[in-house]
């Protein structure tokens, strides 16, 4: 378990340290914190509470616009972007970026961050 | 406020049920009721349970809160029984539930049931023994059959 958890710790920690990516987290869908990089100052349990509740918005309302498959939900403001996507069944990763930030270099990193969340919480269930 | 023992209980099951499909119907049900719960759970603790104090033993804290909620009047809790040990609760819920109704006719209408008393327990341990529980309705019916276990994904 020691080990999972250094590895997940690793994933996020590699995630922030991507350009443009100011902090990370990964949260349950139920609104848990389990790992973050956020900066002192913001509370985590706030962002995890709310990341699951604009994720599980957006789902609800791409079905209902019959748009398909969720993807990723982006809010946008004055002084940067908060980006949401699924990391498997149990866990939503979420970034704060940089309001200029390049997004598709972002996205990929993120997109690879999740699959290796998704696993590694796999891993842990199955241990 | 109602003038019968029937008609807050009415309210109740309307309220509830109503909230649930509210939930549902801004996509993350577990979400909401957590945080309703969680919410309610700290004014509640406050006010009728000041000098509430628990094992870390989550069996034994489970059983101590559901006993002193049932002697503080809120639910009979008579019904509810709990095996395990300190990292697993195995959890009996038996009819005399007041969130049976409300589950009931979701079950009837095919809908998911969403154990309010089990999201209450696990946000019980959570305030109060500082751990994450996952839990598991294993069977809705009489009894209804729960499992609580510690969460891997805590930092110790």
């Amino acid at each position: 378990m020691t080990d999972l958890w250094g590895r997940l710790e690793e994933t996020i920690e590699e995630l922030s340290h991507v350009t443009d990516i100011k902090s990370a987290a990964v949260v349950r869908r139920d609104g848990l914190v389990v790992t973050h990089t956020l900066p002192e100052g913001v509370d985590p349990k706030i962002v995890a509470a709310m990341t699951a509740a604009i994720v599980g918005t957006s789902e609800m309302a791409t079905i209902q616009l019959s748009q398909g498959r969720f993807v990723r939900a982006i809010v946008e403001s004055d002084h940067g972007k908060l980006l949401s996507l699924g990391a498997g069944e149990e866990a939503l990763l979420v970034a704060l970026v940089y309001d200029d930030a390049n997004l598709g270099l972002v996205l990929m990193a993120m997109e690879r961050a999740a699959k290796q969340v998704e696993r590694i919480m796999q891993e842990a269930v199955s241990a | 406020m109602p003038a019968t023992e029937d008609g807050t209980n009415r309210l109740l099951d309307f309220f509830v049920y109503g909230m649930l499909r509210a939930a549902e119907s801004l996509g993350n049900a577990p979400l909401f009721l957590r945080t309703v719960v969680e919410q309610g759970l700290r004014k509640f603790m406050l006010v009728n349970l000041p000098t509430f104090r628990e094992s870390d033993n989550a069996t034994e804290a489970c059983d101590a809160f559901t006993k002193a909620a049932d002697a503080s009047g809120l639910f009979d809790g008579s019904d509810s029984v709990f095996r395990g040990d300190a990292d697993t609760v195995h959890a009996e819920i038996g009819d005399r539930c007041p969130y049976r109704r409300v589950c009931t006719v979701r079950h009837d209408e095919g809908l998911p049931v969403h154990c309010v008393r089990t999201f209450v327990l696990a946000e019980m341990l959570r305030i109060r023994l500082d751990a994450d529980f996952d839990w598991k309705l294993k069977r809705f019916g009489r009894p209804c059959q729960i499992t609580l276990t510690r969460s891997n994904w805590r930092k110790g």
